[in-house]
């Protein structure tokens, strides 16, 4: 009886509804696309900045983060994944040794940070041996990799041997020639202009590091299950006081901070604009509602109900609210679900990001049941308030004044 | 004409004499309270004109010790010059400092290479000492305005607090000074939050020909992160004013003297 009397309400006055059903049905296209969009872009950011070098757990000394000298080392590495190597869960693992040294070329000297990876398994773990030009790193030899902007800096290309002077691990100079046998192009600005990587089994003579590590990186079998295997090693490891094991989460601090403000900010903006949206769907229920205050009137006066009155308004706002988040919930699914496909290529913006550090030549928007759920809900919710107010508002009318009203 | 020429030589002798006497009377006059000329003389007189000096570093970190031999040839407050002697693997290691540049030529690659501006923040030869404090030793009596604190038992207390725009790392500077002996017995550098981060003390203090100066050295870093790190110098051999060899503080000198 309320939905039917709701319905016909609705039909009696077409415009309106059109009205309302397309703003919000434009509103819910609206939220579910930059909701998509925004988490989208986030995702990249963040997956980005894991695969590409950082990794999603890391066993490392306590402190190294903040104080990545060689006071922070892993001075027991090889006891360390003894115990850990057979935890279930782990897919791969690998150590890398870093450090910074002077560059040097016949014209020129730069500063760069100093990676000593084991060549094998570095492709599990960053982005490096699939951006090179030219060959990877061999196990033993003084062969490198370095970032073609640092190269461009050196003026040095493939073939090149530049040297490098640092300090070993017992503080003495390290220094030799490396061998160019490729160079990289990540997109992360930080290593394109200031990273070379070696073989830790080269480095390792050079430095004195055998056995000794700036972090174990640990790649899960399922991604999604980090923060169990996070766990499992902790567990594992708990008697090595000094040692700390952390989640990207935790790697990336910074970049998750950076992503949890640009959230907040953006969700900031999207409420202002919703904000006006439902006082606008609001006025326009208001005004209807009222110019419905005759009849409303006449089934006060007849007996119905301030309650089944109360229902029938709440009910259109229902019926605007179940269309808006069909109509708009299926176009704003269909718009994201293409740009998930079809990412935003950024073109030439991309290099602004390059410059703070961060990847960026497309923008992916991301669908997820969750994600689509909150959006609708949200845009179905506004509709039900939107109705409220206007009919507690009616309600209050005495039915001989409510009569009298044109 | 030789009785003439040991004549002269007296002469000169006693001028010099005369001379030297009225340095030090000169520094006796010194007061505390004028904080400026007390730390422009002892800074002069710890350098000299010339001075060559033969010394030993040891690094101590957590994990271990590390002792590294050198000689150095130093000309004003500009120029130096460092040929690392020991250990073996560091042997012929040189470093040459012109003004605020500093070059560095490691046999193993034969190469002179130029020290960039970003990285004079790090560690020299593994200790607490960077390359910036090889290079800008001399800007504790120009970069810095000098502040009397006070003073207790010949001691000075200064405050040495960074001019605008100087080119320093410190936010300030405690340096206390023997007034008698004109000489630095501690420094203390704060970071640009106020925080000492690390504490430099002199000790030592005996003869080197006219002078006074400190032959032992003692950095620690107060750095939470840094307990039990510390880096001394201790000075075997010092001597001032001397003629320097000719082309000694030039870029080829580098590679001549590593051999």
């Amino acid at each position: 009886m309320i939905f039917k009397m709701a319905v016909r309400n609705i039909f009696a006055n077409k415009l309106r509804s059109s009205l309302i059903v397309s703003l919000s049905s434009f509103c819910a296209a609206l939220l579910v696309f930059y909701i998509g969009m925004t988490e989208g872009s986030h995702r990249k950011m963040m997956k980005d900045a894991i695969e590409s070098y950082s990794g999603y757990i890391r066993i490392q000394y306590k402190g190294f983060s903040d104080n990545p000298d060689y006071d922070h080392l892993i001075y027991d590495t090889s006891e360390i994944i003894d115990k850990i190597k057979d935890i279930r869960g782990i897919r791969n693992y690998t150590t890398r040794f870093e450090t910074y040294a002077l560059l040097s070329s016949e014209n020129n000297s730069f500063p760069a940070m100093f990676v000593a990876v084991e060549p094998e398994k570095e492709e599990y773990f960053s982005d490096i041996k699939h951006s090179v030009e030219g060959k990877f790193l061999n196990k033993d030899e003084n062969y490198a990799v370095l970032g073609a902007d640092l190269a461009k800096k050196l003026d040095v290309t493939e073939g090149g041997k530049p040297a490098y002077i640092s300090t070993g691990l017992d503080y003495s100079i390290a220094a030799d020639f490396i061998k160019i046998r490729g160079l990289f192009k990540t997109g992360f600005y930080d290593f394109d202009s200031g990273a070379v990587f070696v073989s830790k089994e080269y480095a390792d003579n050079i430095f004195m590091s055998k056995n000794v590590s700036s972090y174990i990186n640990i790649l899960p079998e399922d991604i999604g299950k980090y923060k169990e295997l996070q766990a499992k090693i902790q567990e594992r490891l708990r008697n090595f006081k000094n040692i700390e094991v952390l989640n990207w989460r935790e790697i990336q601090k910074e970049l998750v901070k950076a992503v949890q403000i640009d959230s907040i900010f953006g969700y900031i903006t999207i409420a202002i604009f919703f904000t006006v949206v439902f006082f606008v769907i609001m006025l326009f229920n208001m005004v209807a509602i009222m110019t419905r205050s005759r009849e409303i009137g006449v089934l006060r006066a007849i007996g119905t109900s301030k309650s089944v009155v109360f229902k029938t308004l709440t009910a259109e706002g229902f019926i605007f609210g179940l269309l808006s988040i069909i109509i708009g919930g299926s176009a704003g699914a269909f718009i994201t679900y293409y740009f998930q496909e079809n990412p935003i290529q950024i073109g030439e913006y991309g290099e602004a990001y390059k410059e703070l550090g961060f990847s960026f030549t497309e923008i992916p928007a991301t669908l997820t049941p969750g994600l689509f759920m909150i959006s609708v809900s949200f845009i179905f919710l506004l509709n039900i308030l939107s109705v409220i107010i206007p009919a507690w508002q009616v309600n209050k009318l005495n039915p001989v004044e409510a009569i009298r009203k044109i | 004409m030789l009785k003439g020429s040991k004549l002269s030589m007296r002469v000169l002798s006693l001028i010099i004499s005369i001379f030297l006497l009225c340095g030090s009377s000169f520094a006796a006059d010194l007061k505390c309270s004028d904080p400026y000329s007390v730390i422009k003389k002892m800074d002069s007189l710890m350098r000299g004109l010339t001075s060559y000096s033969e010394m030993e570093m040891q690094v101590v970190t957590k994990r271990w010790k590390r002792t590294v031999k050198m000689k150095s040839w130093s000309e004003g407050s500009k120029k130096s010059f460092i040929i690392i002697t020991y250990p073996r693997k560091d042997q012929g290691v040189t470093f040459l400092r012109v003004g605020y540049d500093m070059w560095q030529y490691v046999p193993r690659i034969e190469r002179v290479i130029k020290i960039p501006p970003s990285m004079m923040l790090q560690s020299w030869m593994g200790s607490d000492f960077t390359n910036d404090d090889l290079v800008r030793e001399s800007s504790v009596v120009n970069d810095y305005i000098q502040k009397f604190i006070s003073e207790n038992n010949g001691i000075c207390r200064f405050e040495l607090i960074p001019k605008e725009n100087a080119p320093v790392v410190w936010g300030k500077i405690e340096f206390y000074v023997n007034i008698e002996k004109l000489m630095p017995e501690r420094a203390v550098y704060y970071d640009e939050n106020g925080l000492a981060v690390r504490d430099l003390s002199y000790e030592e203090i005996r003869k080197a020909g006219d002078r006074y100066y400190p032959y032992k050295w003692v950095l620690k870093p107060l750095e939470e992160d840094k307990k039990g790190r510390k880096t001394i110098i201790t000075v075997n051999k010092i001597e001032f004013d001397k003629k320097l060899e000719k082309d000694i503080f030039s870029i080829k000198s580098l590679k001549r003297f590593s051999r």
